[in-house]
């Protein structure tokens, strides 16, 4: 890979606005709204505010964001569909194997090595009795989320020396 | 659109980021390990957070700068999306089935975390609203003389009420600071909360029951359906009996004056403060006590354990060599400052509140650096509210010019121990990761 000069402050400085871009905005699905829009938390009561003699840099977020909506607005989660996540071999099995009990965004969370994906899939078997996962099947899903999520860390600790490949 | 350079950019970061702060900066790493910038490097970082930075000779090398950082964490998404809920502020959302949310830190500047504030952990689904709260009953049975089944009614009648301010902390706050990244939810240092918390004392219901000489470990129930559908326990953790016995646990009710709030485990739920979350259950239906370690789900494995000699990050975990977590260990995090903020032009002085909090112990002090821990300054620190609540802390740093700087925090608890520089003692989930915490800043020229 080659990084001109040039074009690298162009790059550096989109990241930059990237990492610094407003925040997107999830909506409960209809039946996990309805139920904590239920039993909503009271609005803050008496809590005591510490003393406000150091000076307030900014005001707190919710300040300037909308309010949320009395009701929700969408019955869907942003990413609740494979076309939602990166594509590949193997996606949308991946996404239906795994969004039977869980979202997809604890998958999408992790960056592992395939070794690890594996021991993840094992662990889901033993710890939260996911049906286990077997021949062809298993390879699919361990090679989209290998290929998918892979660990990201690299340094002095990943990879580290004394890890066997 | 900016995607795909950004793709480009974070992903030579992340692969080789000596490299990369070569290939961009013309960065090298020095004998000391620090990097140093210089001439059009210096330049092009500078360009890119937006500002000079003026400690750069003390910026480790293969650091990617904080302002980077919440970009370079994600995976499919780059920016963290938002979860708005009725009565909550927009929290980090992590994911939504189970439904966790994380509360951004500049959010936690009250000394008592309000309930819209609160950070939001759920393992399974959330059980129904109770038609009548009162009658909610929960059961003590197990190694104790005289079973109880007592309603909420009857616990908040029979036994003296107490409230407490007490923090409530994730196991697995920090996680997203591990290298390799642990399995998990990937948490910054917002999945803590400190609310005022009103109960009766486990102890005393405990003590109610009668226990037997063999009892040594409690073990909690809850009504949060399994996520399959299953009828089985999401998950059901428990404590050493002297931990719960502890005057500071609670059989809470109410959160900051108000009955507990569905999300939070309404109408009854464990306040088990200083250790990990998980081990105070909300919707709580049963308290079994134990004659030996408890075996539940979350408890056995790599589960809410940190390993007793230390593993090779990344690698295969030993069963026998992973420990039950128990005390959280110590953290710190600004309060006031948003990651991220501007600082209007000429802006030389910076005044800084936070939150330090140990766990089981009390912090002994916090200092803050403005200069990659070059330097370190002590804060004001406050005493706890009472045992087990954390420590409002103040201080104010020069800024000496215009530019770039993090506002780094290191707590250190009341046995010396204080946060590392990077974080340590990697285990497979990822529990325990509390390095010194970063903000962002950038004084405008």
């Amino acid at each position: 890979m080659t990084f001109g000069r040039s074009s690298a402050a162009v790059v550096i400085a989109a990241a930059a606005i990237a990492a610094l871009a407003s925040y997107g905005i999830v909506v409960l699905t209809a039946r996990e709204a309805a139920r904590v829009a239920a039993l909503a938390p009271a609005p803050p009561s008496g809590v005591p505010k510490p003393p406000d003699s150091v000076r307030r840099l900014e005001e707190p977020e919710t300040a300037a964001l909308p309010s949320p909506p009395p009701t929700p607005v969408s019955t869907v989660t942003a990413d609740d569909a494979p076309e939602n996540w990166p594509d590949g071999k193997g996606r949308d099995e991946t996404f239906y194997f795994c969004t039977a009990c869980h979202g997809f965004r604890i998958v999408a969370q992790q960056g592992l090595s395939r070794e690890r994906w594996s021991e993840a899939l094992d662990w889901m078997v033993v710890q939260h009795k996911m049906p286990a996962l077997a021949g062809a099947e298993r390879e699919t899903i361990l090679d989209y989320l290998a290929q998918t999520f892979p660990s990201r860390a690299r340094g002095r600790a990943a990879p580290n020396p004394f890890l066997k490949p | 659109m900016s995607r795909k350079p950004e793709r480009g950019f974070i992903e030579l970061y992340r692969n080789d980021p000596e490299r990369a702060e070569a290939l961009i900066f013309g960065r090298r790493a020095g004998p000391s390990r620090r990097g140093f910038l210089k001439g059009a490097g210096l330049a092009s970082m500078a360009a890119a957070v937006g500002g000079a930075i003026p400690f750069a000779a003390n910026m480790p090398a293969g650091l990617v700068p904080a302002a980077f950082a919440q970009a370079a964490s994600g995976t499919a998404p780059a920016a963290p999306k938002m979860l708005q809920m009725a009565g909550k502020v927009p929290l980090i959302l992590l994911q939504e089935k189970p439904l966790v949310a994380e509360t951004p830190e500049h959010l936690l500047d009250d000394e008592v975390t309000p309930t819209d504030k609160f950070f939001i952990r759920n393992n399974g689904g959330i059980p129904d609203q109770p038609a009548d709260p009162k009658a909610w009953k929960i059961k003590v049975d197990g190694e104790v003389n005289s079973p109880l089944e007592l309603s909420v009614g009857e616990l908040e009648s029979r036994f003296p009420m107490v409230t407490l301010q007490l923090q409530l902390e994730c196991g697995g706050n920090g996680r997203n600071q591990f290298v390799p990244e642990a399995r998990g939810n990937q948490w910054g240092n917002g999945a803590i909360g400190c609310a005022q918390w009103t109960g009766v004392r486990l102890a005393d219901v405990l003590k109610a029951a009668g226990l037997k000489s063999s009892a040594v470990y409690t073990a909690h129930y809850a009504a949060d359906p399994h996520l399959s559908g299953e009828a089985r326990p999401t998950i059901s953790r428990g404590v050493r009996l002297p931990k719960a016995m502890d005057e500071h646990t609670l059989i809470a009710t109410r959160m900051n004056g108000e009955p507990i709030p569905l999300i939070h485990g309404a109408p009854v739920r464990l306040v088990v403060p200083g250790w990990p979350g998980s081990a105070s259950q909300k919707w709580l239906t049963r308290i079994w006590v134990r004659d030996k370690e408890h075996d539940g789900p979350g408890m056995t494995g790599t589960s809410y354990r940190v390993a007793r000699t230390p593993m090779i990050p990344g690698g295969k975990p030993d069963d026998a060599n992973m420990a039950i977590m128990e005390s959280m260990p110590v953290r710190s995090i600004v309060t006031n400052v948003k990651h991220g903020t501007e600082l209007s032009a000429g802006t030389r002085r910076l005044d800084l509140r936070g939150a330090a909090w140990a766990g089981d112990k009390a912090v002994r002090e916090v200092h803050v650096s403005i200069d990659y821990g070059a330097t370190w300054q002590a804060v004001s620190l406050a005493q706890p509210k009472n045992k087990h609540a954390w420590q409002r802390w103040t201080a104010a740093v020069a800024l000496p010019s215009a530019g770039y700087y993090e506002i780094w925090s290191r707590a250190t608890d009341a046995d010396g121990r204080a946060q590392p520089h990077v974080a340590g003692n990697w285990n497979p989930q990822g529990y325990g990761a509390n390095a010194v915490s970063r903000v962002a800043v950038l004084s405008k020229a």
